[in-house]
């Protein structure tokens, strides 16, 4: 029957070129192989945000009135609604934590170097996508500490030079986080950054394609590689499964509650924290100085995730011995360096107040 | 005999099983208030043997679509193998 319908389908449009051209793909086979599962669960995730996001957006109302209450509405009435809120909460937490592995193992095998440099720089912006997705939507819930985290956090750039101000204002609408910042958040959270998402993977998956994944420096390679189609796409899908059945635990395990409906003119509860994924920034600014080089120290720890940042963006440029297949040991011990401080400031965010 | 065809129809005995059990406990209320504060009274989350059930059919789902393109790899990776495309 699917071969009936796939070759009346072929007669119509080009699916065997189409095929021809996938099955071209190949996986090297190598000791490091194991760290290309991250990119297609990354996917997997994203693809699991979209489903229970659209789910979700069925009930929910983008208003400071009735945002709270129409979660409740989905957490109680709506059959199987905690689920797919849970699903979509720790799926975001899923997908994230992916992409950070994903970037960070890529960063390691030195899979940057040319020719996917444009491979690179599509990723580091779909992490930046993700961390935006995971920022617009905490504050959908309307609860408490969603109000004062992003009360706190919208505060957090405005001491940036030049486009600090005009963003804040641009994200929250008016002086205080209200109905406009919820409006803007929800559409930003819904529209502009799925968007911005769905055109920056079709360009980072396409540049897959096209160049394959790459061998790392010196990694010596084991035998013929793996026929992406279907061979390695199952073992993607496996992969996709054991992501899933993780997902489903913590899910129903740790369903996700909801804080009491957030009032404007109450003052902040004690010990709020942003998500884990912010943590770093947040613990940065905690213990940095008042002053850095006579500059404020939220100024200049601002500064530096801004330069930071950009570096990320250009370390292809940057690294010139990997673009000539040789080690490039700084940048390697600069890669550990980040995630080492990553992860030491996650834990100091957790176990201090 | 192969494993799946035990585990499969022994996981979804067992999920039943929870199911009847969940069904037979106190139905006076299918959920209760989430103990993890700061949670609103007025917020409810399903009983455990609820989120239980749905965690067995979650990973059935999942165990049995593994077990499923385990078995199409391992098919895959035979032709490729007698192609002479992969090693």
């Amino acid at each position: 029957m699917g071969s009936r319908i796939f070759a009346w389908l072929d007669q119509r449009m080009p699916l065997s070129s189409i095929r021809g051209y996938f099955s071209k793909k190949t996986v090297p086979r190598h000791r490091f192989t194991f760290w290309y599962y991250f990119g297609g669960l990354t996917l997997f995730f994203f693809i699991l945000q979209v489903i229970t996001g659209i789910l979700l957006a069925l009930y929910y109302k983008p208003t400071p009135e009735q945002a709270h209450e129409s979660i409740r509405l989905i957490v109680n009435e709506v059959p199987y609604g905690w689920l797919i809120r849970s699903l979509h909460s720790w799926s975001a937490n899923f997908m994230i934590a992916c992409v950070f592995i994903h970037m960070f193992s890529v960063f390691l095998l030195k899979a940057y170097r040319k020719p996917r440099e444009l491979m690179w720089i599509t990723g580091v912006l779909l992490l930046s996508l993700s961390l935006g997705f995971g920022f617009t939507g905490y504050l959908l819930p309307w609860d408490t500490m969603a109000y004062f985290a992003t009360l706190i956090g919208t505060e957090v750039p405005k001491t940036l030079p030049l486009i600090g101000d005009w963003g804040v204002s641009l994200l929250k609408g008016e002086e205080e986080v209200g109905a406009e910042t919820l409006t803007r958040m929800y559409s930003i959270h819904i529209i502009v950054l799925p968007l911005i998402t769905l055109i920056t993977v079709s360009f980072h998956l396409a540049f897959n394609q096209i160049f394959g994944s790459s061998v790392p420096i010196g990694t010596k390679v084991q035998g013929l590689p793996i026929p992406f189609f279907p061979n390695f796409m199952y073992r993607d899908f496996i992969a996709w499964c054991t992501g899933f059945a993780a997902l489903i635990c913590l899910s129903t395990l740790f369903p996700l509650g909801l804080g009491e409906k957030a009032d404007p003119l109450a003052s902040a509860p004690f010990g709020i924290k942003p998500e884990w994924y912010f943590l770093p920034l947040y613990q940065s600014l905690k213990i940095a100085p008042a002053t850095i080089l006579s500059i404020s120290g939220e100024f200049f720890i601002n500064l530096l995730v801004v330069l930071g940042s950009l570096m990320w963006f250009i370390i292809p440029f940057v690294d010139r011995r990997a673009s000539r297949e040789q080690r490039s040991t700084p940048f390697s011990v600069l890669g550990i360096i980040l995630i080492l401080y990553i992860v030491v400031t996650i834990v100091l965010a957790y176990t201090t107040e | 005999m192969k494993p799946s065809r035990i585990l499969i129809p022994l996981l979804l005995l067992v999920a039943s099983a929870v199911r009847l059990l969940a069904q037979s406990a106190d139905t006076s209320a299918r959920v209760q208030p989430s103990p993890e504060p700061p949670v609103t009274p007025g917020i409810l989350i399903p009983i455990f043997e609820d989120r239980l059930f749905m965690l067995l059919v979650g990973l059935i789902l999942a165990g049995g679509m593994a077990l499923l393109l385990n078995k199409k790899r391992k098919k895959a990776d035979t032709e490729a193998l007698r192609d002479g495309i992969t090693k």
